[in-house]
């Protein structure tokens, strides 16, 4: 125990901190780019090049259910997923007896559109709550991370010294250490109810898998009864689906003035068959059902939502927790100011990380040979945070670069990222670690600078019917990339400069190897 | 989310921050007196009441308060780096904000 209260809270927030904070600052960054995802999947499809409007055109509905009538006529369960806002193409899935089907369509000519073959932004969105581990173990992780953080948070206020009187201190000029501090305390200070409202809703999400005696204690109280007089029901002949024509003019009459995402049609060929509209989620912070209407498949009326009135009060707060984690109603000035909060998260965890390293570092040089804990964590810091930029690039590149006929495309791409981010740790271990740092953020600024001009190299057809349309996209996307790339020069430059700075009795061959 | 709940943001973060001294010191080069303090305490106050106002006004409760605090974290990062490396900058945008929002209030609806 240690001396006072505040004592121990700074250490646990040094420990709750340090202990997953690879695994944090991955999510967190992974996480941010999740606000992009649509955007990033077009980039990466840039095959997708079709003009965006506002609302779905009118014809979309149609084309995409013809679309789904032709090709799956006796498949149970229709996905639509309608253009929007944030993409030109309806996104079609259906279920067959042996696998899930999936195809994008132009929504005004019905035609199909084969892009390449990649995981697009869905990448990153998956990576952030499970970690590309197997399920469930991913999802556990990931959930102990957001504990850990929810920990370093609360601990972090508490430790905080001058809470207030430093709320918008931040000195770049004084010692290194003092201005990594304040702009840790800065970056975590600001931006704290976002942090404190990402990482206990990003709990909530999971939180029957994480505490999962509620739902089974449940489960047992509403599952029904099984008696010995009651027969097992014969099937009866499947009951008729509206023909396909009154489905087509129940959707379209239902759907009039209405914004719509999505459309399923689930259990066709079953009397529990259903047509459910999925409302665009333009107002209310909550994910809630209540943006759906639903109708029978069979008799065209309309139903109730299901187990809606079973939610209650602490089901509302779940979806509310869910909506605002998922910032599905955010506009994109929203969106691109939540971006920014991401990356102040991942600015406070890359400069606690750091700074836990650089606080110890005049007491590991004094030893003879620094102890393996503080090796391991320098090393794990700097591919943690340079390494996974590296990765990410590196995955953006195999996507221009792989042919798009090639088997298994999406996974060499993903096989790019996670190579590319061992190969940073080794390099990490391997070279001096004040080199090992230069090296990487050069790597990194080379490769971020590189993207603009290889999508010109490789994209070209599909960016200038891309901007011909007023899509905006590839311009912004590469210059996102490219003010990555500046940053990580700028800081490369900034390093360099610092470590010829450095006097040769500070830093002795012997200790820069270490 | 829009530029007036953005600017209302600023203005409140820049009178709290002008309310502390080496912060005051900083933007307007000269100590901070005991009125002004207050002063500076009461506008930042009014101007976070203003910012909460306009945003619930303007999209309702649920995304009116996630707004408001969106505002005041935005405005304070930007004040933050302001009163680093251009602390006179701070004046001249909370002028110009407090023009462009006087001039919104002066058009005709």
């Amino acid at each position: 125990m240690k001396k006072t209260f505040r004592h121990s809270m700074a250490w646990l927030h040094t420990w709750s901190g340090l202990l997953l904070s690879w695994i944090l600052f991955a999510i967190l960054v992974t996480g941010t780019a999740t606000y992009f995802r649509h955007e990033i999947t077009r980039w990466m499809k840039p095959e997708l090049a079709i003009p965006i409007s506002k609302n779905a055109p009118a014809h979309a509905i149609q084309n995409s259910l013809m679309y789904l009538n032709d090709h799956a006529p006796s498949s149970e369960n229709w996905f639509i997923s309608l253009p929007g806002d944030r993409s030109g193409v309806s996104s079609l899935m259906w279920w067959n007896d042996e696998s899930t089907e999936t195809a994008l369509i132009d929504p005004s000519t019905r035609q199909e559109i084969k892009p390449r073959d990649t995981r697009g932004g869905e990448f990153f969105y998956r990576f952030h709550f499970q970690l590309q581990l197997p399920y469930p173990w991913g999802r556990y992780l990931a959930g102990v991370a957001a504990m850990f953080m929810f920990v370093a948070l609360i601990s972090g206020i508490i430790t905080h010294r001058q809470f207030f009187k430093e709320f918008f201190t931040f000195r770049p000029t004084r010692a290194w250490l003092r201005s990594c501090m304040d702009f840790h305390n800065v970056m975590a200070v600001l931006a704290l109810p976002f942090y404190l409202m990402i990482s206990f809703s990003a709990l909530v999400i999971f939180m029957h898998m994480y505490l999962p005696w509620g739902n089974m204690a449940l489960d047992k109280i509403s599952a029904p009864a099984v008696t010995e007089e009651s027969p097992m029901a014969t099937p009866a002949t499947p009951p008729q689906l509206l023909p396909f024509d009154q489905i087509l003019a129940l959707v379209e009459k239902e759907s009039a003035g209405l914004s719509l995402s999505r459309i399923v049609i689930r259990n066709r060929g079953t009397e529990k068959a259903d047509i459910s509209l999925f409302k665009n989620n333009s107002k209310g912070l909550s994910s809630s059902r209540s943006n759906q209407l639903r109708f029978s498949a069979i008799t065209g009326e309309k139903l109730p939502l299901e187990d809606l009135a079973a939610d209650g009060v602490v089901g509302k707060i779940s979806d509310v927790f869910y909506g605002l984690h998922l910032a599905h109603f955010a506009n994109p000035l929203t969106r691109t100011l939540f971006f920014i909060m991401g990356a102040m998260g991942a600015a406070m965890t890359g400069s606690g990380m750091v700074m836990w390293t650089q606080k110890r570092k005049a007491a590991q040089l004094k030893k003879k040979r620094p102890s393996f804990g503080y090796l391991i964590v320098d090393r794990l810091n700097l591919a943690s945070i340079t390494g996974l930029f590296i990765a990410i690039a590196v995955m953006f590149w195999a996507n221009r670069l792989l042919p798009t006929e090639i088997a298994m495309r999406e996974l060499l791409e993903v096989k790019g990222f996670l190579y590319a981010w061992g190969l940073s740790l080794l390099h990490a271990c391997c070279r001096p670690i004040g080199k090992a740092w230069l090296e990487q953020l050069w790597i990194a600024a080379i490769l971020y600078l590189g993207i603009p001009l290889l999508d010109i190299a490789t994209a070209w057809q599909w960016m200038k019917i891309s901007i011909s349309n007023g899509d905006g996209l590839f311009p912004l996307f590469d210059l996102v990339m490219a003010l990555t790339g500046a940053s990580f020069g700028w800081v490369a430059w900034k390093l360099a400069t610092r470590q010829s700075k450095a006097t040769p009795s500070v830093i002795s061959t012997k200790t820069q190897e270490a | 989310m829009n530029s007036v709940g953005l600017i209302l943001g600023f203005l409140t973060v820049a009178g709290f921050a002008l309310s502390m001294k080496p912060h005051h010191q900083a933007i307007l080069n000269r100590p901070l007196k005991d009125r002004e303090k207050r002063c500076y305490q009461f506008a930042g106050v009014i101007a976070a009441l203003v910012t909460f106002i306009y945003s619930v006004k303007t999209h309702g409760w649920d995304f009116g308060l996630t707004g408001a605090v969106i505002d005041l974290t935005i405005g304070g990062l930007l004040l933050t780096f302001l009163i680093s490396y251009q602390p006179r900058a701070v004046v001249w945008l909370s002028g110009i904000g407090m023009a462009g929002l006087l001039c919104l209030l002066a058009l005709p609806r």
